[in-house]
């Protein structure tokens, strides 16, 4: 019995170390409920979106074959720090925390607070939003940073951030503030040529994809295929695709 | 305010004392609760983003009452049967002129009326913000009036016509035998009596806009239950500052139904 297990040990580790070394398929978990960044379509089955269409192009160009392992996205971190070869692409914010346990690939998108102002607006810098009035969706990161920035009082709190942007259009506040992907998504889709976007770096959100630490083969394979695409201008490509043309932000 | 710092620091320290004794995933109830009024009531002087709701939810209640009671009460009269149809016929051309402006704007009263008492006042505000004065820059609390008002005014009228419309068509005749004019004898006889008969209804008007005015936390007014809303998004509780917020409603609105209830009781004196 003994010697069966054994076998069967050797075996499974035979096999496993085989499959790394190809680098046949790679696991990608992900938490595929954070539209545009990565979805299930509407069959049910595929995942869609900005992470995918970017994993696939890194895929081809590395060569390897991937496979998604859906799951919750508090688990996906976990998942790459403990499962070899897995990757974790579910939009993930590079943070000193994480980095204890996995490695991060080059960013490739910085999700982090932006600033909408209309076209004729004043405001160019941080100092020009003190004690203007500040448009955000109650409790989200947009909220906690202009409070800081403006003041408690100066803080016009909605239910979503549709209505801050609606009474910017209308000059009753002076400024949104909204993630990066997001505000882009809206000003495509609005088309308002009276809005702006302004990259006041308030807050950097880079996202990266997570890689376990004993991967570094396959690490340095994603960072070359990440900068290939950044120099073949994908990046711009997916930008338009997702969010109407906004500014790519890829480093 | 310093006896204010100082009621902090003491609730500070009665919580630290009590403290030790608590292990994490372990508090009991009480533990609970004071770790919940901790950190949404006291913590960061909270408890001054709940007067300041406060305060801007009585007043926006206030002048709402007041603008719904005057615009309801001409709304009311408007819609009474003998100025509904009014005639200037044989008066010449001015009354006649006159009475045709008079009976129009009572079919406006009646339409207005409809129209307010039959859509959400949340639509009514988000349309009155984000629409009519969509790119006009003004404080949200006249914004907030304004809607509140409005809305209020159709309800106040139809609680004033009945009111009037209570009032002994013998007391119209007394006026008028006086030598009293119609307007003089409205104002000086009968709108008084018909108030007194309205005061109950007037006073669930009241309490209805004063907790109504919560809708105006969507067009980003911080009242009352947008403090609340304010502070679940800071420390997380889902449930301790709705309870405060609405404690306070309490406060205010039981504080109102006594005045008036001693109002109506000083009324009821005149009756014997």
């Amino acid at each position: 019995m003994k010697k069966l297990v054994a076998l069967l040990t050797a075996l499974i580790m035979v096999l496993s170390c085989t499959a790394a070394l190809a680098g046949e398929i790679v696991y990608v978990a992900t938490n595929p409920e954070y539209p545009p960044f990565e979805s299930v379509a509407d069959d049910g089955m595929t995942i869609v979106g900005y992470d995918v269409d970017l994993f696939d192009a890194i895929a081809k160009k590395a060569g390897f074959e991937y496979e998604f392992e859906p799951m919750e996205f508090a688990a996906v971190v976990n998942a790459v720090a403990t499962k070899p070869n897995t990757v974790g692409l579910s939009g993930i914010s590079i943070t000193e925390e994480r980095k204890l346990s996995v490695n991060f690939s080059l960013p490739y998108i910085n999700a982090g607070v932006a600033v909408i102002v209309k076209a004729d607006s004043t405001i160019a810098t941080l100092e020009d939003l003190q004690g203007k009035i500040i448009g955000v969706q109650t409790g989200t990161t947009s909220d906690f940073e202009a409070e800081k920035i403006t003041g408690i009082d100066n803080v016009a709190r909605y239910s979503t951030f549709q209505f801050a942007v609606n009474e910017l259009q209308g000059n009753k506040i002076d400024a949104v503030f909204v993630d990066k992907p997001v505000g882009e998504a809206i000003l495509a889709q609005l088309n308002d040529p009276s809005l702006v976007m302004l990259d006041l770096e308030i807050v950097a959100d880079w996202y990266g994809i997570a890689i376990n630490k004993n991967d570094v083969e396959l690490q340095q394979k994603i960072d070359a295929a990440i900068t290939e695409l950044q120099n073949e201008g994908f990046f711009e490509e997916l930008a338009v695709k997702y969010f109407g043309g906004g500014e790519a932000d890829a480093e | 305010m310093n006896a204010a710092v100082e009621s902090i620091s003491i609730f500070e320290q009665w919580w630290q004392n009590i403290q030790p004794g608590i292990q994490a995933n372990t508090l009991n109830f009480w533990e609970n609760l004071y770790k919940e009024i901790y950190m949404n009531v006291i913590q960061g002087d909270r408890w001054l983003q709940y007067l300041r709701g406060l305060g801007v939810t009585l007043e926006v209640s206030f002048f709402s009452i007041l603008v719904g009671l005057l615009l309801g009460t001409i709304l009311a009269i408007l819609r009474l049967p003998q100025v509904q149809n009014i005639s200037g016929k044989g008066r010449g051309f001015l009354p006649t002129l006159g009475a045709v402006i008079v009976r129009g704007l009572s079919k406006f009263a009646g339409f207005y009326i409809n129209i307010m008492r039959g859509t959400p006042l949340l639509l009514q505000v988000l349309i009155i913000n984000f629409g009519i004065f969509g790119t006009v820059r003004m404080d949200k609390v006249i914004i907030g009036v304004i809607a509140c008002g409005l809305n209020s005014a159709a309800y106040v009228a139809e609680i004033v016509r009945g009111g009037i419309m209570s009032v002994e068509k013998g007391q119209t005749e007394a006026g008028r035998s006086l030598g009293l004019s119609g307007i003089r004898t409205m104002i000086y006889i009968i709108l008084p009596q018909a108030a007194k008969s309205a005061l109950p209804a007037m006073c669930n008007e009241f309490i209805s806009l004063i907790k109504e005015t919560s809708i105006l936390s969507y067009i980003a007014l911080t009242e009352l239950t947008k403090a609340g809303d304010y502070i679940r998004s800071r420390t997380y509780s889902a449930f301790t500052p709705y309870i405060v917020s609405g404690l306070l409603y309490l406060i205010v609105v039981l504080t109102l139904t006594w005045l008036i209830g001693k109002l109506e009781r000083r009324l009821r004196n005149s009756d014997h």
